[in-house]
């Protein structure tokens, strides 16, 4: 039988520095993805049981209501119409999740952040750690999502790899954004609940996802150029009916304008806080 | 009013047992606890002094057989009871959204007292426990030690007949310790009967009259700090280390000094009236230690000797 | 030298009566607690709270209303934003006294040790149950205050009289959701189960005609969607609002009746089995 003392061999010989250097972030995302796959059941029924209910009640009971008084919308069917802004919400809503708790889980409440910080593994790596996972929940969550849409007859099956690139970049760039705000918070969640119901709620709310914009006043539709959703929304319109958008390249210069802040803002933060 | 008439038994437990299942964690224990006494209960993590803590501060109903708080039975009363009792738990449960001075009101509340009193007394406990500079800090931002003092200083605002402490100084630095030491000093000099498990033997010795020393549920041995240390070990204690290999070895040649030995896995005890001899016999014989101490005899070597096992393990 | 004094006096006074092993006759030291953590920085996430029906009513009643039009709901016709207000109400009502007694109920029992504390003094079980529950309806008035304040100002409420029956009735609502919360919430274990009483309040929730009419249903699914309760808190507050009175009110308040009385059995049941046993 071995024992700790007589298969000692030492760091120097044991521990190839190369090797984290160049894996860190694919450990730190696997660490998450052990984390909370504990919860894959309850993960997966509100994957699919998300979609289900609000296609059946907004997009089918809501839409019958609209379809009576309006006929189309944005020439389309309600159920054409709110479909891929549902998608796009479900991938933002999914970024959000992965970038907000578990930072302050990570740097203050579990202190997990500094236990991996403490191996060879630095803070650019734990926040691409945490990109790479939040990227692989928007990836699992849009493509259950679009597979219910189509099979809701809301979704053309040619859309799907479009809007599925689409919710990626959309939860990359304000998973980004997010992902720095909340590596400022020291402690209280209070503050991470606060924009939760005063940013990301509302812009649930006011981003063209259940109406037509242009039903709003006109200091509505301006603020919502500041929506990254909005911007997603618009462009999975595009791509899923073909409605023609004139603003498509600012659509993606916004989003990812929204991304590089957020990342410049996010890298520094987290190098910062492991280092105090 | 405290009348000499009041029965002089605040605590009596008799047949005491507590099992979770299969898991036995207090084996049926008979202890009585006098007014005004300081009574500790002594021994290792799990040996079943945390859930007879529990059963008297009434918030663990026990298994089977008796137990009298005050005289009433604390699975009937147990609000009656509690609202003589202070009790400082293991861990400190503070309400951190709190500041400090809040805690102390809102626990007060808490037995209806009025506020009115409560802005007084709780002037006397900051003064007590140290932190009237800190009244407005929340209590989360406060130090383990404050803490501590804190929780303790809370567990006094009814004014208890019983403080129930809960290995009171856990984690606090030694000053902190005798400054704590001091202050339960005091509450017992006015009459209050403290009851405190610890792991600690300097503690016990300090602070009890009298202490049961518990293991596995059971009570091993009961008495005064130094009727234990009398009856249960020697006056002495010569400490010495052989290095982890060469201890066996030395343990067979050491058979004949002292009154016995205890082979420790990093060190051997040598009980003895007198260490320095016993040091002197042991080099005579050509043994060379790689360190040596000799030191009073404690509650340590006591359960050593009652269990075959260290206290801290 | 006298140890007895004020604390001890109350808890003899109260000796012998019914209910004395779990009751110390203050539950309102417990909601006082609450009030004082106000202060702090919780003090603006209690005020979120009511923002967020108003700006549901306002992305709603116009964006969704100006594609939907008028409502046609037990032979009146009124605006979208008129008919989906009262259901908002209570649906906000609903979900303020759920958050309070699942999440905020939950950090105090898991994490902050709150409950240990207050029953180390004489406080009983029933107490710390009426005391929270209580403190949960609070929120739902001052909620429903705070959005029917806002929903007069846009002009929608139907009278003043009914929107002060609307507000008891939240209240009410918040009351019974409260109680049914908290004695989930005294069983759950972990966090993820917390999240599963939020998902499973989101179908009530787009089902119970907060957004259109149950008259869309086929009637199996009406009469299954009655059965519910945020359904009989939307039908109760639309009914109070409309100023709609009938014998049907009091069979509402007995579901709720029943809704509060089983929710304080059985959180005082679970307390006392977590902390006293």
């Amino acid at each position: 039988m071995s024992d700790v003392f007589t298969n000692w061999q030492g760091a120097a010989k044991l521990v190839d520095p190369r090797k984290p250097a160049r894996w860190g972030s694919i450990y730190v995302a696997l660490a998450r993805g052990r984390e909370s796959f504990k919860w894959w059941l309850p993960m997966l029924a509100y994957g699919v049981g998300h979609p289900v209910l609000y296609l059946m009640s907004i997009g089918i009971g809501l839409g019958t209501l609209v379809s009576k008084n309006l006929g189309l919308v944005d020439g389309v069917q309600y159920l054409t119409f709110l479909a891929p802004a549902l998608l796009m919400a479900s991938a933002l809503q999914a970024a959000v999740d992965e970038t907000s708790f578990v930072v302050l889980q990570g740097f203050s409440w579990e202190k997990s952040f500094h236990a991996m910080n403490q191996t060879a593994i630095g803070g650019r790596q734990i926040a691409n750690g945490l990109m790479l996972y939040a990227m692989f929940r928007v990836l699992v969550n849009s493509i259950i999502y679009a597979v219910i849409l189509v099979f809701f007859g809301a979704l053309a099956w040619a859309a799907i790899p479009g809007v599925i690139l689409l919710s990626m970049l959309l939860g990359l760039c304000w998973g980004f954004v997010f992902l720095a705000f909340s590596s400022y918070i020291n402690e209280e969640a209070d503050m991470l609940i606060l924009v939760m119901r005063f940013i990301v709620a509302p812009m649930f709310m006011f981003s063209g996802t259940f109406y037509e914009l242009k039903n709003m006043p006109e200091l509505v539709q301006n603020i919502a150029w500041a929506s990254p959703l909005w911007h997603g929304t618009e462009l999975a319109r595009s791509i899923s009916y073909g409605s023609p958008d004139p603003y498509t390249f600012w659509h993606y210069v916004i989003l990812i304008a929204y991304g590089v802040i957020g990342a410049s803002f996010a890298y520094p933060q987290f190098m910062k806080r492991l280092s105090r | 009013m405290t009348k000499s008439s009041e029965p002089e038994l605040v605590i009596r437990a008799k047949g005491l047992r507590k099992t979770y299942g299969d898991f036995v964690a207090v084996a049926g224990i008979d202890f009585e606890v006098k007014r005004g006494e300081a009574f500790g209960l002594l021994g290792p993590n799990g040996a079943g002094k945390s859930t007879t803590m529990r059963m008297i501060t009434s918030t663990l109903q026990r298994t089977e057989g008796e137990l009298q708080i005050l005289g009433k039975d604390p699975d009937k009363f147990g609000p009656e009871i509690r609202a003589h009792l202070g009790v400082v738990p293991q861990q400190d449960n503070l309400d951190r959204q709190l500041t400090v001075w809040e805690n102390i009101l809102v626990y007060g509340r808490y037995f209806g007292l009025s506020r009115k009193f409560l802005k007084n007394k709780i002037e006397e406990l900051l003064a007590f426990a140290q932190l009237e500079d800190k009244r407005n800090v929340k209590s989360e931002e406060l130090s383990g030690g404050m803490k501590r003092r804190l929780t303790i200083a809370r567990g006094l605002v009814n004014e208890p007949e019983i403080l129930l402490l809960d290995e009171p100084t856990t984690g606090l630095d030694p000053q902190a310790r005798h400054v704590l030491w001091d202050r339960l000093f005091r509450l017992k000099e006015l009459g209050v009967t403290l009851v405190l498990t610890t792991h600690y033997m300097d503690e016990a010795e300090q602070l009890c009259d009298r202490l049961i020393v518990m293991d596995k549920g059971q009570i091993m041995a009961e008495g005064s700090p130094a009727q234990l240390i009398k009856d249960y070990s020697s006056k002495e204690v010569l400490e010495v280390r052989f290095g982890s290999t060469g201890n066996a070895d030395a343990a067979k040649k050491l058979q004949k000094i002292g009154d016995r030995i205890e082979v420790l896995p990093d060190r051997i005890l040598i009980y003895s009236e007198n260490g320095e001899k016993a040091l002197e016999q042991l080099t005579k014989m050509g043994l060379k230690p790689v360190t040596s101490l000799v030191r009073r005899s404690s509650l340590e070597d006591v359960f050593l000797r009652l269990t075959g096992r260290t206290l801290v393990d | 030298m006298s140890f007895i004094n004020a604390a001890i006096a109350l808890a003899e006074r109260r000796s012998g009566k019914l209910g004395s092993s779990i009751f110390a006759g203050r539950p309102g030291t417990v909601a006082e607690r609450n009030l004082r953590t106000l202060k702090s920085s919780s003090g603006l996430t209690f005020v979120a709270g009511f923002v967020e029906p108003v700006l549901f009513l306002i992305a709603f009643g116009y964006g969704v209303g100006g594609m939907v039009g008028t409502i046609t709901d037990h032979g009146k016709t009124i605006s979208y934003a008129a008919y989906i207000m009262p259901a908002l109400l209570a649906t906000s009502a609903m979900n303020g006294a759920i958050f309070d007694s699942t999440w905020n109920v939950y950090f105090k029992m898991q994490f902050a040790k709150l409950y240990q504390g207050m029953l180390a003094t004489s406080l009983g079980t029933l107490d710390v149950a009426l005391g929270e529950i209580g403190w949960a309806m609070f929120r739902g008035f001052v909620y429903a205050i705070g959005f029917v304040t806002v929903v007069g100002s846009l002009g929608l409420l139907p009278s003043l009289g009914g929107a002060l029956l609307a507000i008891v009735a939240a209240g009410i609502v918040a009351f019974a959701f409260a109680s049914v919360g908290m004695g989930i919430t005294s069983y759950v274990k972990s966090f993820q189960q917390l999240d599963m009483i939020t998902f499973l309040l989101l179908p009530m929730f787009l089902f119970s005609g907060t957004l259109f009419p149950l008259s869309i249903f086929p009637e199996w699914a009406q009469a299954l969607i009655n059965a519910l309760p945020l359904r009989q808190s939307i039908d109760l507050v639309r009914d109070c609002m409309n100023l709609n009175l009938s014998w049907s009110l009091f069979s509402h308040l007995t579901y709720f009746a029943v809704m509060i009385i089983g929710g304080l059995f059985f959180t005082t049941r679970r307390l006392t089995a977590l902390f006293l046993r």
